[in-house]
């Protein structure tokens, strides 16, 4: 036995940690030689911080290994009964990811190459020093980690439908599946960029999505919706006492985003007071609520988005340019719709059997002419645009087809009456006239919700009706507020 | 029928291999140098590579490795008068499909590389 005792054991600390992935790591070793197998044990059990099972021969580790899958087993190969090599091939037939080690004292080139073809992980020969050993078993475990990686990076790859969200295959469209995969599982400030209704906030859930953080859900602040002050307390909170009124200590959506992402939408516009504060949080990762004197840490992951050109903003001294740079370590830029038009027919399939659902319409299909009408007209609205455009054909249309007509460009519906469906003179005058105010009605209540973002009082304002009157017509439509309710970006 | 190259630094023993391989119908090339070996490779479609370990300048893992460069698909037979378990592994790992020891009679010979050429 050429084990050098304890010598070169003297750390109590594990000398490698598992990688993070399989934190979890366990390790079965198996050896009829029982001194040599506690010997093992004690080793492993020393140096790794796995889970460690002996067992004293290939049957009782086929046993074990019944109910419980290590990551590695470890097992000599000449053994009386179910030698190692038979071992190997039982677990390689079963459970196929398990790393197989062999040992042995009476090592053959013939039994090295019967081990390795049959896919063990390595071969040692018996004797072995303690730090080889060690060296194989990080190796292996590293390996392992890799593979799980790779494992976890192709099943999102694999499965484009488990992009959350996202439609589209055009080349545009998948650099930036490809750069939030990469992106999501780290902790990278990424600053989202693009023009309005691209999509940003859309990226800014997949990074959360498909990141470790994931298990709380992501706190998205809209810059520009709140007054600097207020915009300050939600951010950072307030101490007890910290200015009238605050008669409690409130928490800020950073501490509330702790162990998950923040996302600060239309980062171009907090006020530049903030913009300090906001650089202290991403350089300290700590936060001071007013009215305390003391810092709390955080673990937030930061995402910005942004339409404006920061550029020119921190030209203009309305942008801090530290903080830019601090923002901006990788940028997204989602891109203009006009830019992927190949994704347009995906887009609108997409959407018409979202809002079918939605509104009880299903059956509806494009006529022929629909799609190829809807990629040739510009997007100035993106997909967002897209988005209003088919949630309102499939409410307005009469039959079974949407028509490329219902899909006109608002611009050249505006500048006349709207066209009087084909089959209306058909119908008796009472019933034509019914229909047509019917569509009016739903598209003009649409509209008022769509433009007052699904607030009911201020779209009954809007239209000069009360809200009580506005309720009951779109409740005889069919419309709910929440739908108009700051759409999710699709 | 398939495209071989053998590498030995034993002229003799390229040639057996080489008449072996012949008869079953392949198309085979042999070298006694490493980098004319390499530089075959790298230029030409070749299907199969036998290397022996022991060579004039360096040694089939070396070459193995390179040959993993240079022609990533190629599938790789170790022959070798002096197996030893380190070399085996290392070999396997490098991706090698089999690891022969010499000397090997003809019928094993056609055998392995039949099967390698099989997957």
């Amino acid at each position: 036995m050429t084990f050098s005792g304890d010598d070169c054991l003297t750390a109590d600390q594990p000398d490698f940690p598992c990688p993070e992935e399989i934190l979890a790591a366990s390790i079965l070793i198996v050896d009829d030689d029982l001194d040599m197998l506690s010997m093992l044990e004690r080793i492993v059990r020393k140096k790794c911080r796995c889970e460690v099972k002996t067992a004293p021969s290939g049957e009782r580790a086929w046993q074990l290994l019944h109910d419980w899958r290590p990551n590695i087993v470890l097992t000599d190969i000449k053994m009386p009964g179910l030698d190692g090599l038979a071992l190997l091939q039982k677990i390689k037939e079963q459970s196929p990811a398990v790393a197989v080690i062999m040992m042995s004292g009476y090592g053959t080139v013939e039994s090295a190459i019967a081990a390795l073809k049959n896919g063990a992980y390595d071969f040692i020969q018996k004797p072995f020093d303690n730090e080889h050993l060690l060296h194989i078993l990080q190796r292996c475990l590293e390996h392992l980690c890799l593979l799980e990686k790779n494992r976890r990076l192709q099943s999102r790859l694999a499965d484009q439908d488990a992009f959350p969200g996202f439609t589209g295959a055009s080349v545009k469209i998948k650099e930036v599946y490809g750069l939030i995969s990469r992106l999501a599982d780290t902790d990278v400030t990424v600053l989202i960029r693009g023009e309005s209704g691209t999509g940003k906030e859309l990226a800014a859930r997949a990074l959360h999505g498909l990141s470790a953080r994931n298990k709380k859900p992501m706190v998205t602040v809209n810059c520009p919706a709140l007054p600097e002050h207020i915009l300050e307390s939600e951010l950072f909170g307030y101490a007890r006492g910290a200015f009238s009124g605050a008669n409690h200590d409130k928490k800020g959506l950073f501490l509330e985003a702790s162990g998950s992402t923040i996302l600060l939408d239309e980062i171009g516009d907090l006020p530049i007071a903030l913009q300090t504060k906001l650089l202290r949080v991403l350089q300290e990762k700590e936060i001071m609520p007013l009215g305390q004197t003391k810092s709390l840490a955080v673990d937030v992951r930061v995402l910005a988005s942004t339409n404006q050109n920061l550029e020119e903003k921190m030209r203009q001294g309305l942008f801090r340019e530290d903080l830019f740079y601090r923002l901006n370590v990788v940028t997204i830029t989602m891109p203009p719709l006009r830019k992927r038009a190949e994704d347009i027919p995906a887009l609108a399939q997409h959407f018409l059997a979202t809002f079918a659902k939605e509104y009880d319409r299903e059956g509806l299909v494009f006529a022929g002419n629909a799609l190829p009408a809807l990629v040739k007209r510009s997007w100035r609205g993106n997909v967002r645009e897209l988005q209003n455009i088919i949630k309102r054909a499939v409410l307005l249309a009469d039959d079974r087809t949407i028509s490329a007509e219902l899909l006109a460009e608002p611009e050249a519906e505006a500048s006349g009456p709207r066209p009087i469906a084909e089959n209306l003179h058909s119908l008796p005058y009472n019933l034509a006239k019914q229909r047509v105010v019917e569509e009016f009605s739903a598209d003009y209540l649409a509209e008022a919700l769509q433009q007052n973002n699904g607030n009911v009082t201020a779209a009954a304002q809007a239209s000069g009706m009360n809200r009580q009157a506005f309720q009951k017509l779109m409740h005889r439509f069919g419309l709910t507020a929440e739908k108009f309710r700051t759409p999710p970006e699709r | 029928m398939a495209h071989i190259f053998v590498l030995d630094d034993v002229l003799d023993a390229a040639v057996l291999t080489q008449k072996i391989l012949r008869k079953k119908g392949h198309q085979v090339a042999i070298f006694t140098e490493e980098q004319e070996a390499l530089q075959y490779a790298s230029t030409n479609q070749v299907d199969l590579a036998i290397l022996d370990i022991n060579l004039k300048k360096t040694n089939g893992i070396s070459v193995l490795e390179e040959l993993r460069r240079v022609a990533p698909t190629i599938r790789v037979i170790m022959l070798t008068g002096y197996p030893t378990i380190e070399t085996a592994r290392q070999a396997l790992h490098l991706g090698a499909t089999d690891y022969c020891v010499k000397p090997i009679d003809k019928s094993e010979l056609e055998e392995k590389v039949s099967a390698a050429l099989a997957i």
